[in-house]
């Protein structure tokens, strides 16, 4: 398993936002994550990079608890040192791309593995493979704000892409597009489902899911309500709120 | 449609109103060369007298040096101020309390007459011997007092500066980094700075100009710099407006070239922003 969570709790200001998540996602698998707007898909998303800290349960990325190391009979926090060594092997996609503004599309995506001591010439033809791959060669000394929103996001991936990690997260990466730019980035999104990384992605475009999906996971308050095989979710599902969800979103 | 040509509006007010400027100024020209109170050729003897320039080489060192100690101090301060840590955000808070709540000329004429309050100075830690033992006067000069006093009360207003810079930059930026596994050192060198930098600067332009006439404040510690130095030499020959007028010259002087660098520090940090 890459991710394995389990019992995952988590709460804002004494409100409940996940109430004991159990989700694991195979090696090399799709997992598509749906559900109503705050039903905390967003904040599962930033517990698996530890961008929040859970309240309770754990997540092993790759066997490995995310955030906290065993101490004692229990778990403590780990150095943020750690933590930032962690992060570097799981890539994360915004909905809105938080690309850095003052940096070109080529600085975006050499930025972290500089920081995590790669050489930078290396560095540098590793990115430009990676703009080739999301189809932005000619634009790597565009700055952000002279791109479209798919480019933006395309960059995004790119910039997750170039710390070599072993899963991606992406949160509603196509929410923030225009209709006719979101093709352009499930594209890329597909080629990368198709090269065997293993990825588990927010998102409200149920046909993406069904298409790439490996496993579709319907969050409602805070739970995992269903999961399974996109047909049977999609479809079929067991649920009346899953049912629901379907049918007003499609 | 046939194109049409496009015609420019007369705007007849502004006009009116240049013109009304310009009789203005020649008004203000014609008094200034006519009347001999001015004493121009004054001005013009001691425009580059030794004294004068040497006030006002004094008057760029203290500015320089009181900035760079206002920096690098107001960066620790604000860095303190935002961090988790209860006890950095306390102390930052509670200097800038003191530095920006007390007249910056007390501050000066503490630092000047600290030997008077510590004749000596030595750390003494409990239950340590006592570290150091050295007389007042001969570490805190004149010139380490005028230092200390402008540029510990600079940092107080600099911190605040930088802090509102730092927070100005959106949290998505902070969290992409972080997702990127970057250092907390380089997230702040690499993105989050150079971001704020265009809050920051012009700011911090002003604080360098406004820094620039403030170092006339040390003559209370009867240290020489650029006004100070055309005073001493009114108070003899009485000619006080042309000599005030030399200073007035060289004040505007830096101004503008302080103007010009700032112009361009803000066109380097707005990369990026533009389409
Ligand atoms: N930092 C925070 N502080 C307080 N409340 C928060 C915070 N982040 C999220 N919440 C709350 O937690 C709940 C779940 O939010 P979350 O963003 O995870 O939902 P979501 O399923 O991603 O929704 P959407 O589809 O709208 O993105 C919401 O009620 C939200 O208001
Ligand atoms: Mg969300």
């Amino acid at each position: 398993m890459m991710v394995q969570a389990t019992g995952v709790r988590k709460a804002f200001a004494g409100q409940e936002v996940l109430r004991g998540v159990d989700l694991s996602v195979p090696r090399a698998t799709v997992t598509c994550v749906i559900g109503p707007s705050g039903s905390g898909k967003s904040t599962f998303l930033r517990c698996v990079n530890h961008l929040e800290r859970p309240d309770g349960g754990r997540i092993l990325v790759d066997g490995e608890p995310i955030g906290y190391e065993p101490y004692g009979r229990g778990l403590r926090e780990l150095r943020r040192r750690d933590v930032a060594r962690q992060r570097r092997q799981i890539g994360m996609v915004f909905q809105r791309f938080h690309l850095f503004p003052h940096l070109t599309a080529l600085g975006n995506i050499v930025e972290g593995p500089v920081g995590a001591g790669r050489p930078r010439a290396e560095a540098t033809d590793e990115a430009m493979a990676l703009l080739d791959r999301v189809g932005l060669a000619d634009r790597r000394d565009a700055y952000p704000a002279q791109l479209s929103g798919g480019q933006q996001q395309r960059v995004a991936i790119a910039r997750a892409l170039a710390m070599r990690p072993k899963l991606m997260l992406f949160d509603e990466p196509t929410s923030a597009l225009d209709p006719e730019l979101v093709g352009e980035v499930l594209d890329v999104m597909r080629g990368l489902a198709a090269d065997g990384m293993t990825m588990l992605v927010v998102t409200h475009e149920l046909a993406f899911a069904r298409e790439v999906a490996d496993e579709v996971v319907f969050f409602d308050e805070g739970r995992v309500l269903e999961s399974g095989p996109p047909e049977r979710i999609l479809t079929a599902p067991d649920h009346p709120r899953t049912r629901d969800f379907v049918k007003r979103v499609l | 449609m046939e194109e049409l040509p496009i015609i420019r509006r007369r705007r007849p007010g502004q006009w009116i109103l240049t013109f009304l400027v310009l009789l203005l100024a020649g008004a203000l020209v014609q008094s200034l060369i006519t009347n001999p109170r001015f004493g121009w050729d004054t001005v013009g003897a001691w425009l580059f007298s030794r004294t004068v320039m040497s006030g006002l080489l004094t008057t760029l060192e203290l500015t320089a040096a009181a900035m760079a100690i206002g920096l690098v101090l107001g960066v620790a301060l604000a860095l303190m101020r935002l961090s988790d840590n209860t006890v950095a955000r306390t102390v930052s808070w509670a200097y800038i309390w003191l530095f920006r709540g007390t007249p910056l000329l007390v501050q000066l004429l503490f630092w000047g007459f600290i030997s008077a309050l510590y004749p000596t100075l030595s750390l003494h830690l409990p239950f340590l011997p006592p570290i150091g033992d050295v007389p007042a006067n001969t570490v805190i000069t004149t010139f380490a007092a005028a230092l200390l006093g402008l540029g510990l009360n600079e940092a107080a207003y600099l911190a605040e500066i930088i802090r509102a810079g730092i927070v100005s930059v959106d949290h998505g930026q902070t969290e992409a980094a972080e997702a990127l596994g970057l250092s907390r050192a380089r997230t702040l060198r690499r993105i989050i700075l150079p971001q704020a930098m265009r809050v920051i600067i012009p700011p911090v332009g002003n604080e360098t100009i406004s820094m620039l006439k403030t170092t006339s404040l040390v003559s209370v510690l009867a240290y020489t710099e650029l006004l100070y130095s055309v005073q001493i030499v009114y108070s003899k020959t009485y000619q006080t407006i042309p000599l005030l007028i030399v200073a007035s010259i060289w004040y505007l002087a830096v101004t503008t070239l302080l103007n010009i660098g700032q112009h361009y520090l803000e066109r380097h940090f707005a990369k990026g922003s533009h389409r």
